[in-house]
């Protein structure tokens, strides 16, 4: 055995060029197949973080909510024993949870107080306990509060309630709800508690506040805030068109807190304790994704989850929005990854294709050696032994480095799974390695020239083997389109692609490349009688060679796994591309949209006057019901709408039919699903709705599947403002939003504008939110997935198309050595190869295009997923990039060609001779 | 290997003395739809010991027969046996076990019989490993001893000379001690004086460890050098040729070759293509069994008898002849 391994390890010292070849092929592949789950990994732990972190505070941390009165025993600390509770509570948070939990803080918070004394504006407070806040914040004026309280002797400000003298307290505004309010440090605030807030429970309770300092708070957007603005700036409460209340926090001492149960004790009036966990998105990793949505989903069963504005009756809620994050997440990555799946089996193909034909070329030049170990004597065994051996001190060691260098090269990622990943390059390399001498192994020993024909023409149980995977192909490709790209989940778990359906279009792709090797022959066979009447030799010669040889398929093969993967990367960038283009179109609705969180603008905002505005449209959008269905219903100026979106793709989202004068009933666009169901509008008839209280008849004129501004998938009526209003002469539409064009993308100057016209609005720009999707981790790690196999995928193809090339010269080389001594010139030798490959080439490079159109165009990719939103886009396929796919390729051919040219020329004449041909 | 027939009024067989026995061997390649009858029914005996020679015209079979002796190849229909080896019936593992310990082959062409990256004491060593052989170091250099290139031991192939070459494929095709020794024109890319020096290992082989040999060879210096000739036309055997030294009046040795033709089983033979075309024999011939020879004459349409006589016989008076016959005998050819 020793001996005979050490024979077969002396085979690889004669053949260093082939050997050291292989070892860098497996080398690199394994340095890429064990840095891909890495890097796969740190993209997707990073688009996990950057997809939280970009989340506000309060929806991607927790908090556990619950409405009681926490006291106390004499001489305890009865916000301690809050404390106490909110650390019984954790301990059911589930610890993978608490594992991203870095800071804690509880809340306590009663119902509203509608200040009785005079104010600038109707204005309520909110008294809160909050640990912590005083390193959080800058006193602006006056000092921090303290437990002090004073019975208020002379009530005389508070409305004629029964109940004795109330109690005050120090508290703590900030300085911009002092500045609104007209309050300042000194002043004494009358408080009654408002009984319209669930919290209050229609009781009633009378206080005040000594306000004994002013605050500045140091980083409004600290986690520490959960997003409360108000205690910035007070939240204006509109009750109607007239009515309008500012609420505002006062902080109190945490040393009043017992004061404060005290003077509420008769009327048992409940607090708000928040307990809020604030989640580090740095301690996220997708690889713990499954597992953390399935403690949060444990976690809501023993939480029942309610919205951030419910007021909580009973037990304890959980608040926050991590599980919808986290789902979110979870749809768009899982399309990246199918889009990601698709793209990596580009490289995979092109890697054993150039692997195998390196073993080819390797085996190929064995079978005279092999042919005399089996003529002394040697078993199958044996030289399949003595070959694995060889494979094994090539692939192995080689497989190892390569690992060992993606582990080092990126440091982040599971080893088993770059191991893995290299054992897996290593044992195909074998599998190609033992497989390519297979053929000299089985092979009759006696001369075989006589049965080369018969051995050429394919055996009935090659074609039938062939109709099955055709077949298949076909078979996966129907699955495909009823499953999609993704199998099901079970409960709890996220779902992932389907190991089965991703190969389809693997299966597609050969199945396809065998079809063309069986049909190629036919159109050959008519270009070949139609060059045989021609009087010069090279076409007919290489045509003839092409239909009768079968020579061309390894070419066929590489040639078309890189144009259609070269295709479907070219459509899948340009698609996402202009996905984002159409994302930012659909949200925004126009150049610059603007919004504000108090549900109306100011109604004296003129968005034409502000500077830099070409056209501004006011828009009014509520929810309302059609029957059972919740719908929105969008009422823009469309006459102003138009000349906002002019020469936009949101153009043609205006429909001509409902704009124009007032009629019977307000023509309006609907969306599809309101002419679909139970509650179904008929286009051209009559309906009525109620908005705002008012009542009117509405015409449906037009089907729409989306409106720019809507949120893809909803019910929607959009109306033309002029025809609603003309409903309501004596009730002004309020403007919930305004669309705006603008001069440039630039929104930084209309932001500035806005601040001053309208506090608190917000600006979005239709550029910045296009950038936003294209620079989201998801959509980046899908293009640059995709450029990066398709990199890969070209280099492993010129690799595998230059083997093959050199394989076919090599082959052909005595050929052209005899056809030489006849005549042929270097020059016609060289048009021979071109001609024989050309239409090889030809075919490929069009099946393999349309292939990876079709692949691209396949239902349950999810491309449009990948960017967050169901927005349709259109197949895009720009022919500027499909024409840089096919130069690419040609480069590629070219190089081959040369190459297997040159090999040619090297045949020695009169060797080739002596040898015969074979 | 054969089971022998264990009654002792057993008939004997067909070629059971011989070493070699190739019976009504028939051999068949399929080419697209064409059928190509390479060996058309061959028979051919050589016993224990013997060195033959196989010639014929390219295309006459003699490397298929090669190939079916070798192992290499599956007869199509009769028998072959190899020392006690039935060829036709061995499965896959006994055929490459036959192939490492019964025969050993020596191709033409140089790189057909070496494997270029191992040195010459290697290859040699090559077929004992295959094997599994022990002590195989001291038997490959003895190999090499015999075939005088134990100061080339270490020598891979490529710096070898041809005939240097073709003595080391010797040593490996002896290694293993083989019965048999097959060689395809063993001499064929050499010159005449390294030809007769390779032809003189050859018979140190046959005569110091008793292998048969078999060479197939175009070269008339090689088939001069053996004792029997077989010559292959259309996949048949068509002629022995044998070769005797005897010791002349003049005490000189002189080699004496008898040429026959081969009569098998079935009765038939093939006359030599000269004797054809100088009677113009065609389709059918007459034949005449005399006393101790059968003749032979062309069917000539003007010669036919009409009155009833004998079918067979010359064209001449049949009584006159029967008197004459011997010396009628002694002048035809």
């Amino acid at each position: 055995m020793i001996g005979w391994l050490r024979q077969a390890l002396r085979q690889l010292r004669d053949e260093r060029v082939s050997t050291f070849g292989l070892v860098g092929l497996v080398l690199v592949t394994s340095f890429v197949a064990a840095a891909a789950p890495r890097v796969f990994e740190r993209v997707s732990d990073d688009a996990l973080r950057r997809d939280i972190a970009a989340a506000s505070a309060s929806t991607r941390s927790l908090q556990l909510v619950q409405t009681a009165r926490i006291d106390a025993a004499p001489g305890e600390d009865p916000l301690r024993v809050a404390e106490a509770t909110g650390a019984s509570l954790e301990r059911q948070i589930p610890p993978e949870i608490e594992a991203l939990v870095t800071g804690r803080s509880l809340v306590v918070q009663t119902a509203r107080w509608r200040i009785t004394s005079p104010t600038k504006m109707a204005s309520e407070f909110l008294l809160r306990f909050q640990d912590g806040v005083q390193d959080r914040i800058r006193v602006t004026a006056g000092r921090l509060p303290t437990g002090h309280t004073e019975t208020v002797e002379d009530p005389s400000s508070f409305v004629g309630l029964p109940g004795g003298k109330p109690i005050a307290f120090e508290g703590m505004i900030s300085d911009t709800a002092a500045e609104i309010m007209g309050l300042g440090v000194g002043d004494r605030v009358a408080l009654t508690l408002d009984s319209s807030d669930p919290l209050a429970g229609r009781r009633v309770g009378q206080a005040a506040i000594d306000i004994v300092g002013t605050y500045a708070v140091i980083d409004p957007t600290a986690p520490f805030w959960f997003d409360d603005t108000t205690v910035v700036r007070p939240r204006t409460r509109a009750l109607s068109a007239d009515v309008e209340y500012l609420d505002a926090p006062v902080f109190l001492s945490p040393d009043a807190y017992r004061a404060l149960l005290s003077s509420t004790q008769f009327s048992k009036l409940p607090f708000r304790y928040a307990w809020r966990y604030e989640v580090d998105p740095v301690r996220l990793a997708a690889s713990r994704a499954d597992a953390l949505v399935t403690a949060l989903r444990r976690m809501e069963s023993v939480f029942p989850t309610v919205g951030a504005a419910t007021s909580v009756q009973h037990g304890t809620s959980l608040q926050g929005g991590l599980l919808g994050l986290l789902a979110a997440y979870a749809a768009r990555w899982r399309s990246a990854l199918a889009v990601l799946s698709v793209v990596a089996i580009g490289p995979i193909v092109a890697a054993a294709l150039a692997i195998g034909m390196a073993a080819v070329q390797i085996g190929r030049r064995r079978r005279p050696a092999l042919t005399i170990l089996r003529r002394r004597g040697a078993s199958t065994v044996q030289l399949i032994g003595g070959t694995l051996a060889q494979g094994i001190l090539l692939a192995v060691p080689a497989a190892l480095l390569g690992a060992g260098l993606a582990v080092v090269a990126f440091r982040d990622g599971s080893i088993q799974a770059s191991l893995i990943a290299a054992a897996l390059v290593a044992a195909g390399t074998l599998a190609l390695f033992v497989g390519a001498i297979a053929p000299a192994v089985r092979s009759p020993l006696r001369d075989s020239s006589r049965d080369t024909l018969t051995a050429r023409r394919a055996s009935p149980r090659r074609l039938v083997t062939e109709g099955i995977v055709v077949a298949m192909a076909v078979l996966g490709v129907v699955l495909l389109r009823q499953r999609g790209v993704l199998g099901g989940s079970s409960a709890g778990e996220l779902p992932s692609a389907d190991p089965f359906i991703a190969a389809v279009p693997v299966l597609v792709g050969v199945a396809a490349g065998l079809l063309v090797i069986r049909l190629l022959p036919i159109p050959m066979v008519g270009l070949a009688r139609v060059a045989a009447w021609r009087r010069d030799l090279v076409p007919v010669l290489a045509l003839r060679r092409v239909t009768r040889s079968g020579g061309g398929i390894p070419i066929l093969i590489v040639l078309l796994a890189v144009a259609s993967f070269g295709a479907f990367a070219s459509a899948t960038i340009v698609h996402l591309d202009r996905a984002a283009e159409a994302v930012g179109w659909q949200e925004v609705g126009a150049p610059f949209r603007v919004t504000t969180p108090a549900a109306r603008l100011p109604s004296d905002l003129d968005g034409a006057s502000l500077p830099g505005v070409e056209a501004a449209a006011p828009a009014f959008q509520s929810g309302i019901t059609l029957g059972t269905t919740p719908v929105q219903l969008l009422a823009p100026d469309l006459a102003a709408y138009r000349e906002v979106v002019r020469d936009t793709p949101a153009a043609a989202a205006v429909r001509p039919e409902i704009v124009g004068p007032p009629g019977s009933s307000i023509p309006a666009i609907v969306s599809t699903g309101l002419v679909q169901g139970s509650n179904a509008v008929t286009v051209g008839e009559p309906f009525e709705l109620v908005v705002d209280g008012h009542r009117a008849s509405y015409r449906a004129v037009a089907v729409a599947d989306v409106f720019p501004t809507l949120p893809v998938g909803s019910q929607f009526i959009v109306v033309d403002r002029a025809q609603l209003q003309a409903t309501r002469p004596d009730d002004p539409l309020p403007t919930t939003s305004m669309l705006i064009r603008a001069q440039g993308d630039d929104a930084a100057a209309l932001r500035q504008a806005l601040s001053t016209a309208a506090p608190g609005a917000l600006l979005v720009g239709r550029a910045e939110r296009t950038a936003e999707v294209r620079a989201a981790p998801v959509v980046v790690a899908a293009v640059i997935g995709v450029r990066v196999a398709a990199i890969l995928n070209a280099l492993y193809a010129t690799l595998a198309l230059t083997a093959a090339l050199a394989l076919t010269g090599a082959g052909q080389a005595d050929e052209v050595a005899h056809l030489r001594t006849l005549g042929l010139s270097r020059r016609e030798a060289s048009a021979l190869m071109v001609v024989e490959h050309g239409p090889v080439v030809a075919a490929a490079i069009g099946t393999g295009l349309v292939l990876g159109i079709g692949l691209f165009m396949r239902p349950g990719l999810g491309l449009a997923a990948i960017v967050g939103s169901a927005v349709v886009v259109p197949l895009a396929v720009a022919p500027a990039q499909l024409v840089l796919v096919v130069a690419a390729i040609g480069a590629i051919v070219v190089v081959g060609v040369a190459i297997g040219t040159a090999l040619q020329r090297r045949a020695d004449v009169v060797a080739a001779i002596r040898r015969g041909l074979e | 290997m054969i089971a022998r027939p264990t009654t002792g009024h057993a008939r004997p067989r067909y070629g059971d003395a011989a070493l070699i026995v190739c019976d009504n061997l028939v051999r068949i390649y399929k080419v697209a739809d064409l059928e190509v009858v390479a060996l058309q029914g061959l028979d051919l005996l050589v016993d224990p010991g013997e060195m033959v020679a196989i010639v014929g015209a390219s295309g006459s079979g003699k490397s298929t027969l090669l190939n079916i002796l070798g192992g290499l190849d599956v007869p199509s229909a009769g028998r072959v046996i190899v020392a006690g080896h039935d060829l036709a019936q061995l499965g896959r593992r006994e055929r490459t076990r036959y192939r490492r310990r019964v025969v050993g082959v020596i191709g033409q062409q140089t790189a057909r019989n070496l494997l270029p990256y191992l040195s010459a004491a290697e290859n040699v060593e090559l077929p004992m490993i295959l094997d599994g052989r022990a002590a195989r170091r001291k038997r490959t250099l003895e190999l090499l001893d015999m075939v005088g290139l134990t100061n080339r031991a270490g020598h891979r192939p490529a710096r070898l000379s041809g005939g240097e070459q073709q003595r080391v494929a010797i040593a490996v095709a002896i290694a293993n001690g083989p019965a048999v020794l097959l060689a395809d024109e063993p001499t064929g890319e050499l010159d005449s004086a390294t030809s007769s020096e390779m032809f003189a290992l050859l018979r140190r082989i046959n005569s110091d460890l008793g292998t048969t040999i078999v060479v197939v060879t175009h070269d008339p210096l090689v088939s001069e050098q053996v004792t029997r000739t077989v010559a292959i036309r259309d996949g048949r055997t068509s002629s022995e040729t044998l070769r005797r030294t005897q010791l002349g009046d003049d005490g000189d040795h002189q080699v004496i070759a008898e040429e026959f033709a081969v009569l098998d089983r079935a009765g038939r033979l093939q006359l030599p293509r000269a004797h054809i075309v100088a009677l113009e024999l065609t389709q059918r011939v007459r034949l005449r069994l005399e006393r101790d020879h059968v003749g032979v004459w062309p069917d000539r349409a003007a010669d036919r008898s009409t009155d009833g006589a004998e079918p067979y016989g010359p064209p001449t008076d049949r009584t006159a002849d029967r008197g004459d016959a011997a010396d009628d005998d002694e002048a035809k050819p």
